[in-house]
């Protein structure tokens, strides 16, 4: 499975960077902002969140450096530090009750859907609605199927990353599939009633 | 009996959960199922992957370069506590051994003391001093490398000052209190070099 963040890995630049270079350190961030922006945006429910957690993130990965070893690739070790800081956010979120762990979205659903077609731009329904019922899956179920299902993470690592059983990172899958079906066909018919008429 | 979604899942993802492969091959709504959970895969993988809505990269160069000078007074700041506490423990020590209170070489005096060829080094320290302290003022935020040197050079000149301080301008110590003044002398020219030049200019 290939992963958005499975950039290809520059040894050089990563020693320069290890050693502090500064043009080594932005090259690091140009490669790697837009998967990680895109993790954040997929576990955070505003925009700003996921600036805040793409930012945290490359501050860590600056300050470790020189304890990276190479034991995995360093995109691995990148998207894991992404993962890691996206999650804290949520729970931060919870403790703050802007928007419940295990419950509804709420009202940031809207916030959340993360493309938004440019004006003049063909939309693609399925995408929209798909976008809309990511969005609206509670934080948890939507962190757990976006990084098993497209990030490719095993129930293991999702236990180890959320601190809890594989058998919870197995009802989460369920759960949050479960929810985008029923999503899903709630949005497919609403469309079905706004389509116009065929002329034939 | 239909698997459950966790099976279909399951399946989905290569484990084989009991009796599901059977299940499918005569169950036309299961297979269309575990055919609907692979498309969706494939859709949520074909979403659009954004950039950050703006360039994060000024602001985080910042903060890890303002981190990096951060680290560097620290361990400037360690390494004159440890000095400062060096000196105040030499100090009682002496105090203790000669048994009369301060040294009568030190400060004014001894400088008014000091035989011709060391006055010279003395009123150039001064000279430098005073053109370092007309370099400070006003200088921009240093590079992390710039104040690092200048840490270096100014432990430095704080370990000579203990030193110039624990010797007497004796017939014996004369020749070594000189050098120890000539490379008071250099560090300072040193020191003056690097904060004119200031390094490695950052523009935060």
């Amino acid at each position: 499975m290939v992963s958005v963040f499975q950039v290809p890995s520059d040894d050089v630049l990563l020693q320069k960077a290890q050693k502090g270079d500064i043009g080594a350190m932005e090259e690091i961030y140009r490669a790697y902002a837009t998967p990680v922006y895109n993790l954040a945006r997929r576990f955070c429910k505003r925009p700003q969140d996921a600036e805040e957690v793409a930012q945290e993130t490359f501050l860590e990965v600056f300050r470790s450096l020189g304890r990276f070893r190479g034991e995995a690739p360093f995109w691995v070790w990148i998207r894991r530090i992404a993962a890691s800081k996206a999650l804290m956010r949520i729970r931060e979120a919870e403790r703050k009750k802007e928007e419940p762990l295990d419950g509804k979205a709420g009202d940031g659903a809207e916030a959340l859907a993360g493309s938004r077609p440019n004006p003049g731009t063909p939309v693609d329904n399925e995408k929209v609605a798909l976008e809309k019922a990511l969005a609206e899956l509670p934080p948890t179920s939507r962190a757990v199927v976006w990084l098993h299902d497209v990030e490719g993470y095993t129930h293991e690592e999702i236990a180890e990353l959320f601190d809890r059983s594989v058998s919870f990172s197995k009802s989460q899958l369920a759960r949050a599939h479960e929810r985008l079906r029923a999503l899903l066909i709630t949005e497919r018919e609403g469309l079905a009633c706004t389509q116009p008429l065929s002329s034939s | 009996m239909h698997p459950t979604l966790e099976q279909l899942l399951a399946f989905r993802d290569g484990e084989e959960p009991e009796g599901v492969r059977d299940h499918l091959s005569g169950c036309a709504e299961c297979a269309a199922e575990l055919e609907r959970l692979h498309g969706l895969v494939e859709k949520m993988r074909a979403l659009s992957a954004e950039p950050p809505p703006k360039d994060l990269w000024p602001a985080l160069r910042g903060q890890v370069q303002s981190e990096r000078i951060k680290s560097w007074v620290a361990i400037g700041a360690l390494a004159a506590s440890v000095l400062v506490a060096a000196s105040v423990m030499a100090a009682v020590w002496l105090w203790h051994v000669r048994g009369s209170g301060p040294n009568p070489d030190s400060g004014a005096q001894q400088q008014a003391a000091q035989p011709s060829d060391i006055q010279p080094l003395i009123s150039e320290s001064q000279k430098l001093e005073g053109a370092i302290r007309h370099a400070s003022a006003g200088t921009p935020v240093l590079s992390g490398k710039t104040a690092g040197a200048i840490a270096n050079i100014e432990d430095s000149i704080a370990i000579l000052d203990f030193k110039i301080s624990l010797l007497k301008d004796s017939s014996e110590q004369h020749d070594q209190l000189k050098k120890l003044w000539q490379q008071r002398v250099r560090l300072l020219q040193a020191l003056v070099q690097v904060r004119t030049s200031r390094g490695e200019y950052t523009q935060l």
